[in-house]
């Protein structure tokens, strides 16, 4: 059952009607909840704020690019989720029944598990919205609901995501000796790409960083936290990677689905640097793991865990620009465009630290427009891009993403001749995941050269230090 | 009867400050959120000022996203506000301009009611997320602006002298009190509904979407005891948000 033809979900159809009014039963549980205190205070203010006084005048709709990318379907529209939500929450919770008809049915339970994964929650809608309301929090909010009281979460993101992570250390599945193991492959390459000799440093107590990589990149895209390396040995950093549990993968799922799983993941990272008496928590190329880490837990983390947390970006600026990495950047002489992930830019205001590499190390520089907190979301966000399901794929390349691949292609308008390589930077693994797949479902790498990866690859083809050619423009 | 519509307006004028009180209160009351911020945030408290004055008078969140519908719902912001000051400049001496405040502002009410109204009725993009709560509300508000229109225009009576008189306790013919009945009626009750997003705001976008500050009060919030009932969550009844975030049940489990 799903409000379209797509699903994130594939909830199976209950089987009696004991089933169904057990569908419902549980959700009503689960819906007195979010509204309590004591079982939802992480956002009950954000919640009632936006359930209570949005006055659904459709002046966030304009703003949303799935709205918008989808031609303009009403269940795409940010007030549609929330407006069944509000009409429950006045008719269950509050007991007014002027506030609009809703019936309370399997099929309406079922459709709000799916609609709660039409939204990239990068809250773009919120910006626009004059009362203050928040629609992309709604979303946020009833996946939680479906998560925390009825068990109902995308695999990819919980048995297969958060679950793992907790139980192994990564998401991946790496367990701390198989995360080693890639890293010293990474070493190795890095070695020999470079001529710099690298060599990760583990559980190095005292250091001045504690570098957490999203451990997806390891996998798919070893280039980029080869590339820290590359830097923060160049630069004479003193840095480490972790080996405990959580600790050498930034991601944390639950920010988008599960306030217990964020704030699992979220500990232990952080008391894994209090273990190794680092000086702070510095967070690789990956958007929501910045805002989970540096933002969202920031008042979950008592006092003595509350360590200096950092974005790479800052650090990138601080090491490019002080000379400590010497840079030509003539050695990227194509054309680049920055996507800013939402979490760093709109949800953490980290606009210009990137771009101050960016202009040290690219001479080609096309910004998207909007862009900086304005942008629009890949449409890979709160963990679409890791999310394919039966037919979701099809859903988050053609509807969540289109209206940044139109963002993409006005950006390199006049170069789009197959002979001009040209770069997508986009520093957030998602995104990247986001990108690749966008890309290649258009055909635009083997037809018009576009390729994408991080902002630290960059800074490394462009050190003097380094020997040239860390790029190597190969598809993956 | 004059003593009964004069009490009206000074106690929904009461009922008015407490219910804005209360709601304000109650918003203060919710626990502290985790951080939720969204940028841009207006920088230093001059620039939040700046931004929080355009917003009030100007509606340059509805201006810059939503012109069509700011076209409509700028003169009835701007009538409300026009009849309020009317109301506050009562006592001032200045009966001209109180009086043209009042006029304007009631004409600009009814217009934007009207032009609202229409929009609720008719925009094909509202028209589904209309709720009867909500006709009924701009009803009231076209009927408390156009029964002391027509109380003017019927009556000669002027909307301020009115206000005037019925707070000070002497006799208004009757259209122009049943004008003041209304009014008095509707401002009772907006506190109560969600059209008290004067006071909400506020916490929306200082106490949610602006807030970076440390939040002591989350301490004692960790010692809060959730219900969810996901296996997962580990939330027996007992233990509390600090315990179902210390303990980890996946590392227990066996790999499937």
């Amino acid at each position: 059952m799903s409000p379209d033809r797509y699903s994130a979900l594939a909830l199976p159809q209950p089987q009696s009607p004991a089933e169904e009014r057990e569908l419902v039963r549980a959700f009503l549980s689960g819906l007195e909840k979010l509204f309590r205190r004591q079982d939802n205070w992480t956002f009950l203010r954000p919640l009632l704020i936006t359930v209570e006084h949005c006055v659904r005048c459709q002046t966030c709709s304009e703003a949303c690019h799935i709205f918008t990318g989808s031609g303009r379907q009403e269940i795409y529209r940010p007030t549609y989720r929330s407006e069944i939500l509000r009409r429950l929450y006045f008719k269950y919770i509050q007991h007014r029944r002027w506030q609009g008809a809703v019936e309370l049915d399997w099929r309406t339970v079922s459709n709000l598990a799916e609609l709660a994964y039409r939204c990239n929650l990068c809250r773009r809608c919120a910006q626009a919205c004059p009362m203050g309301a928040d629609n992309g929090l709604v979303a946020h909010e009833l996946r939680k609901l479906f998560s925390q009281e009825m068990g109902i979460a995308p695999k990819e993101l919980h048995a297969a995501g958060s679950l793992v992570q907790l139980r192994t250390g990564s998401t991946t599945g790496m367990n701390p000796a198989a995360a080693r193991d890639n890293f010293d492959f990474i070493d190795q390459e890095m070695t020999e790409k470079t001529g710099i000799p690298i060599k990760t440093p583990w559980d190095v107590e005292g250091a001045d960083v504690l570098l957490i990589h999203n451990a997806g990149e390891v996998l798919a895209w070893p280039e980029n936290p080869g590339a820290f390396a590359v830097m923060l040995t160049a630069a004479g950093v003193s840095w480490t990677l972790s080996s405990d549990l959580t600790a050498y993968d930034a991601v944390n799922y639950g920010l988008w689905y599960d306030d217990a799983q964020f704030a699992r993941v979220a500990l232990r990272q952080v008391e894994a640097a209090r273990k190794l008496k680092v000086k702070r928590i510095v967070i690789g190329e990956c958007g929501h793991a910045h805002k989970a880490l540096i933002v969202i837990a920031d008042r979950l983390l008592p006092s003595d865990l509350n360590l200096p947390r950092e974005s790479s970006m800052t650090l990138m600026r601080d090491l490019v620009l002080s000379g400590r990495l010497p840079v030509d950047p003539a050695r990227n002489a194509f054309p680049v465009t920055l996507h800013d992930p939402c979490n760093m830019t709109r949800l953490m205001g980290l606009t210009e630290p990137q771009r101050d590499v960016l202009r040290a190390v690219c001479p080609d520089i096309r910004e998207m427009s909007p862009n900086r907190t304005d942008n629009y979301c890949c449409g890979g966000g709160s963990g679409f891009a890791l999310m394919s399901g039966k037919t979701f794929l099809d859903w988050r390349l053609e509807i969540a993403g289109a209206r940044k691949m139109e963002q993409v292609l006005a950006a390199f308008a006049g170069c789009m001749d197959p002979s001009i390589p040209k770069y997508i930077c986009a520093p957030c693994s998602n995104c990247k995941g986001q990108f690749r797949d966008l890309l290649a479902r258009r055909g635009l790498w083997k037809s018009n050269r576009i390729f994408y990866g991080g902002l630290a690859e960059l800074v490394v083809n462009a050190m003097r230090d380094a020997k040239p050619g860390f790029l190597e423009w190969e598809w993956r | 009867m004059t003593m009964l519509l004069s009490s009206l307006a000074w106690l929904a004028g009461a009922v008015f400050l407490a219910g804005s009180v209360f709601r304000a209160v109650k918003y203060a009351r919710t626990p502290v959120p985790l951080r939720w911020e969204l940028y841009p945030i207006p920088p230093g408290a001059a620039g939040q000022i700046r931004y929080t004055l355009a917003e009030i008078l100007l509606l340059r969140g509805v201006c810059q996203h939503n012109r069509k519908l700011w076209l409509r719902t700028y003169p009835f912001h701007l009538g409300i506000y026009l009849c309020a000051l009317a109301v506050a400049s009562l006592a001032a001496g200045v009966e001209r301009f109180t009086e043209a405040a009042a006029l304007a502002g009631l004409v600009l009410l009814l217009a934007g009611a009207c032009a609202l109204l229409a929009a609720r009725l008719f925009d094909p993009a509202l028209k589904p997320y209309t709720s009867p709560a909500d006709l009924f509300n701009l009803a009231w508000f076209m009927a408390a602006a156009g029964v002391p229109l027509a109380a003017f225009s019927l009556e000669g009576a002027p909307p301020a002298s009115v206000w005037r008189a019925v707070l000070t306790f002497h006799p208004v013919p009757p259209l122009a009190g049943a004008g003041v009945a209304l009014a008095a009626l509707l401002a009772a009750y907006i506190p109560f509904t969600h059209m008290a997003h004067f006071v909400v705001k506020y916490f929306a976008y200082h106490k949610v979407r602006w807030d970076r500050s440390p939040a002591p009060a989350v301490a004692a919030q960790l010692l809060y005891t959730p219900h969810w009932s996901a296996p997962h969550v580990g939330a027996d009844g007992v233990k509390s948000w600090a315990d179902v975030a210390a303990a980890n049940p996946p590392a227990r489990e066996k790999k499937p």
